[in-house]
């Protein structure tokens, strides 16, 4: 048994070469890959760190950004704590994708339970802010404000800027929020066991039940 | 004759006007089949490593003439059979490949297509690039006549899938082989996307994915763009069809065809798979990209293509099945839980020196002959384990019960309660199926 207290799933989404799987690589790995090829289908990567003297691990869920693959990809959404959409500063075209992402987000991950009775934890990261953007603070500021997304961030997978930032929060969120709902007496047991039953994507290729 | 045979398994010439053309390919064909028609017989294999002597040799060593070619095909079955079951090794000995040498040439003089399919299929297939460069437009039936001109530049850009197939494109470094100078790559990076922009173009009705490039890269780097446009724009109307359209609806439908036979074969594995709720998507990019997303082993993907091209289009389902069957005991010794066995199964393939290729490919061809894509399919609709299906089974059975009990509730009482009773025996036989 690893003694980790809680476990939670967050999965990356986002337009194709926004840099999602570089995101992940420079939490979970600590590196930048020079040339990342296109993730497809999905992977995952786990990392864990303490929030508040409590060990927390977090299953990091990297999915193809094509849209010919949501399909397949989309059946992850309900099973997640956390859905962090990622669109790139420099690239006003992976911004102007984000409302399709939203009605996807919504659509397939509403009525998904991060936690007792709480939606999924929505967070907007843009990401490659190291580069010259394309897409204003405030637009994006703005665009997270209005789709209720619960966190905003403009991150750089390259220089490290922002990343473990980002998590952090993320953790120390879905911790409060289990926190909250279970007095501070939640044990491993129970987030792991309803993580077990949720994990299971319901609509992916062939996801057979028990 | 020498020279144009070595260019077509060095790399450093692949990008040459003249391997891009059919006309160098046809006189490249010619060379081979000349030089193994002439030389003399006492010549023998040097041992060398790479696929270039390597070729030269074994055309040079099988040339001996008392071989006739149809004493050449026996030997190279024989050869076949007694070797199937044998070790890992994907290279036993240069007398493996030297007669099987002699029959690929003889078909290819004979322009004996299925004798060709037959030896592609066998074991190490067509052993090496310059033979490749040779057969695989025949496997495919490729029309090299055909010119097609290539899209002008605002064509190409204008597509929809023009921004994406640049996106893959560039970051397919990891894709050629490390021999390739960075100039002469990112030269054969614009082919590539040339190449793909073609067939795109060409055949409007199929959709790009992010994978059909890994594809690409294989044929460009052993064809040549031209060479390769035709065989790509061939397979993707026939082997990679059911992978282009607007949806993966029908892949991942093909996809599942992998837990049925996992489970018609092992119930043991199969009842583990279904309760962990893998799925199937671990073997996404195994069967949409032949494999050549994942393996690093440059000659490994080219055997593997000799058999795709070779064989039925839904072989990599296969393929990717007894890949599992073969893991199962590491399969069962992991906790029954989705992510592990997602991780496990993704992370298979990175020790493909692990895997006995040419032993798995046998077995898929068993597996292809026990569970035929028609056997299969009816073994899906009697098999509906998935949640998807049952799920809406589900629904219909409980929409049923409902408007039965609506109507019956017009009438008087006794009915409603047999309609009850009935419904809920309905309910139970279909839960403990």
């Amino acid at each position: 048994m690893e003694d980790y207290k809680y476990l939670f799933k967050i999965v990356l989404i986002g337009n194709a070469g926004v840099g999602k799987t570089c995101l992940v690589r420079r939490f979970a790995q600590g590196v930048f890959p020079n040339v990342q090829g296109a993730t497809i289908g999905v992977d995952f990567m786990i990392k864990s760190l303490m929030v508040n003297d409590v060990k927390v691990k977090l299953q990091i869920w990297d999915t193809a950004g094509q849209e010919r693959f949501r399909s397949i990809t989309q059946s992850y959404y309900r099973s997640a704590h956390c859905l962090i959409l990622v669109y790139d500063v420099f690239s006003q075209c992976s911004f102007d994708s984000l409302p399709q992402w939203c009605r996807d987000i919504d659509q397939y991950a509403g009525a998904a339970i991060a936690g007792n009775g709480r939606n999924v934890l929505k967070v907007l990261v843009g990401n490659k802010c190291d580069k010259d953007r394309e897409v204003p603070l405030h637009i994006a500021e703005q665009f997270a404000h209005n789709n209720n997304f619960d966190l905003f961030m403009e991150t750089s997978a390259l220089e490290a800027e922002n990343v473990e930032k980002l998590f952090r929060e993320i953790a120390e969120i879905l911790v409060s929020r289990n926190q909250e709902s279970n007095g501070g007496t939640m044990s491993r047991s129970i987030t792991s066991n309803s993580f077990n039953q949720s994990s299971k994507p319901s609509n992916c290729f062939n996801c057979f039940s028990n | 004759m020498t020279d144009m045979c070595s260019s077509s398994t060095s790399f450093e010439d692949l990008g040459d006007e003249e391997n891009d053309s059919s006309l160098a390919n046809n006189n490249l064909a010619q060379s081979l089949l000349q030089k193994f028609e002439s030389l003399p017989s006492n010549l023998c294999y040097d041992g060398g490593d790479g696929d270039n002597e390597e070729t030269i040799a074994d055309i040079q060593s099988l040339t001996s003439s008392d071989i006739s070619g149809k004493e050449l095909w026996i030997f190279c079955d024989k050869e076949f059979d007694n070797q199937s079951n044998s070790g890992k090794s994907r290279r036993k000995s240069p007398l493996d490949e030297q007669p099987k040498i002699g029959s690929i040439i003889r078909c290819l003089l004979n322009s004996d297509i299925d004798g060709l399919k037959k030896l592609a299929r066998q074991k190490f297939g067509l052993l090496n690039d310059s033979l490749r460069l040779l057969v695989w437009p025949k496997l495919v039936k490729a029309d090299m006549i055909e010119t097609i001109p290539r899209p002008d530049n605002r064509e190409m850009e204008t597509h929809p899938f023009y921004t994406q197939v640049v996106m893959d494109v560039n970051r397919s470094l990891k894709r050629f082989p490390p021999s390739i100078e960075e100039t002469q790559r990112l030269s054969m990076q614009q082919q590539l996307i040339q190449l793909i922009m073609r067939v795109l173009i060409k055949n409007p009705s199929l959709y790009y994915y992010q994978g059909y490039h890994d594809i690409c890269v294989t044929f460009l780097l052993i064809l040549g763009e031209e060479m390769a446009f035709h065989v790509v724009d061939s397979i993707s109307r026939t082997h990679l069809k059911q992978h282009m359209e607007k949806t993966m609806e029908t892949t991942a439908d093909l996809m599942e065809f992998i837990l049925i036979m996992v489970d018609e074969e092992d119930g043991q594995l199969g009842d583990f798979m279904y309760k962990s709720g893998v799925g199937t998507i671990f073997a996404l990019s195994w069967v949409i990209t032949w494999f050549s997303h994942i393996f690093r082993d440059y000659k490994t993907v080219g055997r593997l293509f000799d058999l795709f091209l070779a064989d039925d289009p839904m072989l990599p389902i296969y393929l990717s099945t007894t890949i599992v069957l073969y893991k199962k005991d590491d399969i069962l010794k992991l906790d029954c839980e989705m992510a592990v066995v997602h991780q496990y199964l993704c992370s298979i393939l990175e020790r493909e020196e692990d895997l006995p290729i040419e032993e798995l490919i046998i077995q898929a061809k068993e597996l292809f002959a026990k569970y035929p894509p028609d056997k299969l399919r009816s073994l899906q609709k009697i098999k509906p384990r998935s949640i998807v299906t049952k799920r809406k089974e589900h629904s219909a059975l409980i929409s049923l019960i409902f408007a039965i009990l609506d109507k019956g509730a017009k009438f008087s009482f006794i009915p409603i309660t047999v309609t009850m009773v009935l419904c809920a025996i309905v309910y139970q036989q279909y839960l403990s199926k």
